[in-house]
């Protein structure tokens, strides 16, 4: 019994020319409440279907299956339509990268926020004032005049901020954040991430955050993953990962740092890209690329293996080289 | 809104004459005119009269006239005939006509018939069978694409599909004869297979009438609803499957709303919106889209009088049609914009 | 089922009473074979003994025709359509019409006429009368308007200029003949269509050349009129069956009766207020039927209970005419009950499962009968090398007539030779189509400078190529069947030929101007031929009938001759002549007379077929109880 969402063994496929391949390779993930936790790692690395995983959720053509999953101690299947309504909603809130998508174009926000009120079960008199109330939460100044808006009337930093208020009108319990800050300039992205820490402080939710920006994972502290090609490769207190890298990848991350945008990147010192989930093979998904590389790296597939620091490394040359 | 509303208004006349001005120069092309028409001898071989009797004819309907002086004619709201105003070089009997002056003329083969009198007549009959056609594809086609975006992987949706791609793949016209050879007399017998009534229909015993032209109209009605049936399903369909692929839906779907109120509050709302618009666009196809059924089931409306106009060179005819059709087509866009603004708030008109 | 078979094998003889003559139209009901036409036909309901045991007929009851279209209206003076003047005899009447069964003209409006000559004076003077010449002198015997011969007079010979036989007629008119809006038909009606005639626009222009053969009209009575030509003319009675009177109360704005009565309208406002008229769809009319809904849908004929002439009035209560363009639907809505007959079933239904099965039997007769349409190929003679008779004869040796009927038509097809009613007297049925020849054809090409120069499988003479474009009305499938064969016969000779479909206003207009080389055309043979105007040289001007541009100074001076000639068997003379003389030049590449397949319900009785299109008399047609 604890406060805390856990999966064991993900695994979110696509169906790609007619055979699955796993964009989320069977990968393990504790997310407690008043922690912030942050997955990095380059686009297509698996790390947003991770994400909407853990609300059940999968994009359209895509499977989901776990070995274990479980809400603050109660077991639960991804089949099992009771199961994901606990987890939904009132367990797990998301909130998505800012687009003109991610706000229903025909409503206004107050219908936004009452429907998810509504699942909160808050009785209809007091949905108005609550709305309004989150939108402060939020950062808001003049909520009332915001509820009456629609999403193109809203500058994308706002809607970003309505997102959240949306998200967490359901008051749940954990909140993933799929790429929060990307498309906002530096002053809101600032403001999200204060925001999310104070959520996870104040309001003792547990937040997932899915970016590709170091940057703001540093901020964010607490702990995070790296993923590469669906699976995690390193994992540690953030800012121990950052400033000490022992995964070859993530010391390549660390060094492409600056670069915020991380579509075809060319990771520094890197020969070639990240494969596709149907390119992968048996083995380390890195292998290569990286200059550790042994002749064992190509065919036996590396786990995570808790060192004695309590960082968590998939790669047993670089494992070696710090507990040799 | 109401200014905006009011500037596309004023933009329908000038697109109309373009529209009536790029029909008239077609029809030009057209070789035959009705001259020899009206004069036609019998048993199919040219008649045999006077060069002066088709001289005076084509004389007394501008079809000797410049292109530029027929179409003037047409628009109105002068007579350009040789009837029309002296100052024009007229004789006076008659000052005002054509379109402007609400004047579509005469039918040249028919003199006595005012084609405007005839279009409202034609259109009695085309109108009430398009707004059931609508209906019916609207009615049907709605719920299909939704059900085929919802449970695409069932193979009774798989099935479905097939089927619909196969019927929007298949040309009415052919579509229109296999079901004459089918359902009609010579096949199954369950329908009549020309006009609209049968034999002895008496129009005073009101339900056996309505029976009656029900049964008559069941299978022009299929045939002209079969292809876009298939159509609107199918848009509907990709449609659905956009919105539920969207953000949005995704995130909403996150906030543990039942499928039944995601469908509802989301995702139908935001898919029918682009059907709307889809639908206003069709408007003009009440007329162009009865053109061919309209001929093969024997049906006088519209779409068999343009088709008959064009057959006969009845310029006026066939220019009457193509402007109510592009008048259609205006309103038609204009309201589907219309209703979009409604329906979508991030849409202005504009 | 059985007796149906046995009935079926009793009708194994030759339809058409028609064509064998009047004689056999009056009711002989012998199978006789008629000429060509020895194709046994399954039907003759006269030979329904089934049908002779039902009670007798009645009037009243309605039937459902297919027309495959409405006229544009049933104002015959205006309109020419072939629709427009089948209908006549049931809504309409003139002062005479012509019998279906023994194709004489008699009396109609009228109750008789009287014809007579005139003698004209070297003074301009004319002497009307019966003319017996008598030596030095004239005998002539008057019989003016009472009908009654005076006693004759005698004019010397030397003072006549001139003999005009037939020039004029008196017709005594009913006085007991309503319009169908229940007025009276008087001459004065008569008068002032015939004044129409003369107004130039009115647009009668398809048959003002037969009404401007009147000189003159005059009322002599109150029921009696005189019309007067100024030659003799041998079609002169046929006018007035052309002549279809308009009731004046309704088109005459200068009459009182007439609802905007103007005194002082001009003669354009007049002819204007005439084509345009409402009635001449509404029409009124004096036949036995009028017309009491006329829709897109269906044109409605209601008997005329006050029609003049009971031995002649209609039997059916109501007849309608569907519109149906397309005959194989014609036939889906025969089966449906929707139609009682349609006289246009496709070859292949005709021959086919679907009028042979027993229920189509039990409930329809199926049969054939020759109208006077036929088809030819017209040449035009002015663009080379059609100019050239050998090239004509050779191109109608080319091909193989009887392997298009044979092969095409089911058999129900038969070859003409000239452009008038092949039954009729003035046809020369001795005057035998050109055989099938391709060697003769090949021969005649070459003598006239067609050779394969070249080698390249192409007659060319003169560095050209034989190649020519033949015009044919799109969707038409005879015309179509006969252009492909056409094409293939004139291959193997190295004649290349391309096939123009055209819509009918092209095809027409084209044809008109006379920009075309050869046409695949039809047309209506008529009873009363007038070779003029498809073979006089003054003709051949754009617009006018001679479309092939023929010329040829014997024929000319016979058709001359043929116009003033009213003694039947000089005139048969001169037609046989003109008919041996064109078919010789082959001006047109002769074609067939195709039957017309019918189908019609076993309700129906006293149907009979008549050399006069449309075939059938639908006022006689009577139902079984």
């Amino acid at each position: 019994m604890s406060d805390a969402l856990e999966v064991r063994g993900l695994r979110v496929s696509y169906r790609e020319r007619g055979e699955w391949a796993d964009a989320v390779d069977g990968v393990d993930l504790r997310l407690e409440r008043g922690r912030v936790h942050t997955v990095l790692g380059e686009s297509g690395c698996g790390k947003s279907s991770l994400a909407l995983a853990l609300l059940g959720l999968v994009r359209a053509g895509g499977r989901l299956s776990a070995s274990a999953l479980s809400l603050e101690g109660s077991e639960l299947r991804f089949d099992d339509a009771r199961a994901l309504a606990q987890l939904r909603g009132r367990g797990v809130g998301l909130v998505l990268q800012e687009s003109a998508q991610a706000l229903d174009p025909r409503l206004r926000v107050e219908q936004l926020l009452t429907a998810g009120l509504a699942v909160a079960a808050v009785p209809a008199a007091e949905r108005r004032a609550r709305a309004a109330a989150l939108l402060s939460r939020v950062g808001f100044e003049a909520p009332q005049d915001v509820l009456q808006r629609f999403p193109h009337e809203l500058s994308g930093g706002m809607r970003q901020r309505v997102q959240f208020a949306w998200a967490l009108s359901t008051a749940p319990r954990y909140l993933v954040a799929d790429e929060p800050t990307a498309s906002l300039d530096a002053l809101l992205a600032r403001r999200v991430v204060e925001l999310l820490a104070s959520l996870a402080e104040r309001d003792r939710l547990g937040v997932l955050v899915v970016t590709h920006d170091l940057a703001a994972a540093a901020e964010f502290g607490g702990s995070a993953s790296v993923m590469y090609a669906g699976r995690v490769v390193e994992r540690g207190p953030v800012r121990e990962l950052l400033l000490a890298p022992r995964h070859p990848y993530t010391a390549a991350l660390v060094r492409a740092a600056p670069a915020r945008e991380p579509f075809e990147v060319a990771l520094e010192g890197l020969p070639g890209r990240a494969p596709l989930p149907r390119e992968r093979t048996e083995g380390c998904a890195f292998a290569p690329r990286c200059a550790l590389a042994r002749a064992e790296c190509r065919s036996v597939r590396p786990v995570l293996v808790r060192q004695s620091d309590g960082r968590e490394l998939a790669c047993p040359p670089a494992g070696e080289a710090f507990e040799p | 809104m109401a200014r905006a509303f009011f500037r596309r208004l004023a933009l329908i006349p000038p697109t109309l004459l373009g529209i009536t001005l790029v029909c008239f120069a077609l029809l030009q092309v057209l070789p035959g005119d009705p001259a020899s028409l009206r004069f036609e001898g019998e048993g199919g071989s040219p008649a045999a009269v006077d060069e002066s009797a088709l001289a005076r004819f084509r004389a007394e309907h501008l079809l000797d006239q410049p292109l530029w002086k027929r179409y003037l004619h047409f628009l109105g709201p002068f007579d350009l005939s040789e009837r029309g105003p002296t100052w024009l070089g007229g004789s006076g009997e008659s000052t005002f006509g054509g379109v402007l002056a609400g004047d579509l003329g005469r039918e040249l083969l028919r003199p006595s018939v005012s084609i405007g009198d005839e279009l409202v007549e034609r259109l009695k009959i085309t109108l009430p069978l398009s707004l059931v056609a609508a209906l019916f594809i609207y009615g049907l086609a709605l719920p299909m694409g939704a059900f085929l975006a919802l449970a695409r992987s069932s193979w009774l949706a798989r099935a479905l599909d097939a089927a619909l791609f196969a019927l929007y793949a298949v040309p009415g016209f052919w579509l229109a004869l296999v079901l004459q050879a089918s359902f009609g007399a010579g096949g199954l017998g369950w329908f009549g297979v020309v006009g609209l009534h049968g034999r002895d229909a008496d129009p005073e015993r009101t339900l056996e009438y309505a029976l009656d032209t029900a049964a008559h109209v069941v299978l022009p009605l299929a045939a002209v609803i079969a292809p876009s049936l298939a159509y609107v399903a199918r848009q509907m369909r990709s449609s659905v499957l956009g919105v539920l692929d969207s953000d949005f839906v995704l995130a909403a779907r996150a906030r543990g709303l039942s499928e039944r109120e995601l469908l509802l509050r989301h995702v139908l709302p935001n898919a029918l919106t682009p059907l709307v618009t889809l639908a206003g666009q069709t408007l003009p196809w009440l007329v162009g889209g009865w053109v061919v059924i309209e001929t093969v089931f024997e049906i006088p409306g519209m779409g068999k009088y343009a088709y008959d106009g064009l057959m006969r060179r009845e310029y006026d005819v066939v220019a009457a049609c193509v402007l109510l059709s592009a008048l259609l087509t205006a309103l038609g866009h204009l309201l589907s914009d219309l209703a979009q603004a409604w329906l979508d708030p991030r849409v202005r008109l504009g | 089922m059985q007796r149906l078979s046995t009935l079926l094998a009793l009708w194994v003889c030759v339809l058409s009473h028609a064509l064998t003559g009047p004689a056999a139209a009056q009711g002989s009901l012998a199978p006789a074979a008629a000429r060509g036409d020895s194709t046994p036909d399954r039907f003759h309901p006269d030979l329904d003994a089934a049908a002779r045991a039902k009670p007798p007929e009645r009037r009243g009851g309605s039937i459902v025709l297919h027309a495959d279209a409405l006229p544009q209206s049933l104002n015959f003076l205006i309109d020419n359509s072939a629709m427009c003047r089948r209908l006549q005899r049931e809504v309409h009447a003139a002062l005479v019409e012509r019998d279906p069964w023994t194709l004489e003209l008699r009396p109609s409006l009228c109750v008789k006429w009287v014809r007579e000559d005139a003698l004209v004076l070297r003074d301009g003077q004319r002497v009307y009368g019966e003319l017996e010449e008598d030596g030095e002198s004239w005998r002539v015997r008057s019989r003016q308007a009472s009908g009654e011969s005076d006693s004759p007079r005698t004019v010397r010979r030397d003072s006549v200029e001139r003999v005009i036989r037939g020039a004029a007629y008196t017709f005594f008119v009913r006085d007991d003949v309503l319009w169908h809006d229940g007025q009276p038909f008087s001459v004065d009606d008569l008068l002032f269509t015939w004044e129409l005639t003369r107004n130039p626009a009115v647009a009668c222009d398809a048959k003002r050349f037969q009404y401007e053969r009147i000189s003159s009209a005059r009322k002599l009575g109150p029921h009696t009129l005189r019309f007067e030509f100024d030659s003799t003319y041998y079609a002169s009675l046929a006018v007035f069956e052309a002549l279809t009177p308009l009731p004046r109360h309704l088109y005459d704005l200068r009459d009182p009766r007439h609802p905007e009565h103007d005194p002082k309208a001009s003669d354009e406002a007049l002819a204007r207020h005439v084509n345009s008229h409402r009635c001449n769809r509404e029409w009124i009319g004096l036949g036995p039927y009028r017309v009491s809904q006329f829709t897109n849908e269906f044109l409605e004929l209601q008997r005329f209970e006050r029609y003049f002439d009971p031995a002649r009035a209609g039997w059916l209560e109501r007849i309608r005419f569907r519109p149906i363009a397309d005959d194989r639907a014609a036939l889906q809505a025969l089966i449906a009950g929707e139609i009682d007959f349609t006289p246009r079933l496709l070859s292949e239904d005709y021959f086919g499962p679907a009028t042979n099965s027993d229920e189509f039997r039990e409930r329809f007769y199926t049969g054939y009968f020759y109208t006077p349409i036929a088809s030819y190929v017209g040449w035009n003679l002015r663009r080379a090398p059609f100019d050239d008779v050998r090239v004509r004869r050779a191109l109608a040796h080319a091909f193989d007539w009887d392997e298009l009927i044979a092969s095409f038509y089911g058999g129900l097809a038969r070859r003409v030779t000239a452009e008038w009613v092949d039954t009729g007297p003035d046809y020369d049925e001795k005057l035998a189509p050109l055989p099938y020849d391709p060697a003769l054809a090949a021969k005649l090409l070459a003598q006239s400078g067609w050779i394969d120069r070249d080698g390249d499988g192409r007659l060319d003479k003169d560095g050209k190529a034989f190649e020519f474009a033949l015009l044919v009305q799109a969707g038409n499938k005879s015309g179509e069947a006969l252009s492909q064969r056409l094409q293939e016969s004139l291959r193997t000779l190295g004649v290349s030929l391309s096939i123009e479909s055209l819509d009918w206003p092209s095809l027409s207009r084209k044809v008109e101007q006379r920009e075309f080389d050869a046409a695949a055309l039809a047309w209506i043979m008529p009873v009363d031929s007038d070779p003029a105007q498809r073979w006089h040289s003054r003709e051949v001007g754009t617009g006018t009938g001679n479309y092939a541009s023929f010329a040829d100074a014997q024929v000319d001076e016979w058709i001359d001759q043929v116009q003033s000639t009213v003694e039947r068997a000089e005139r048969t003379r001169l037609m046989h002549a003109i008919q041996a003389r064109v078919y010789e030049q082959q001006p047109y590449l002769y074609g067939v007379s195709v039957a017309k397949r019918f189908a019609i319900s076993k309700r129906i009785r006293n149907f009979r077929t008549s050399v006069l299109d449309p075939g059938y008399s639908v006022r006689e047609w009577r139902l079984a109880e």
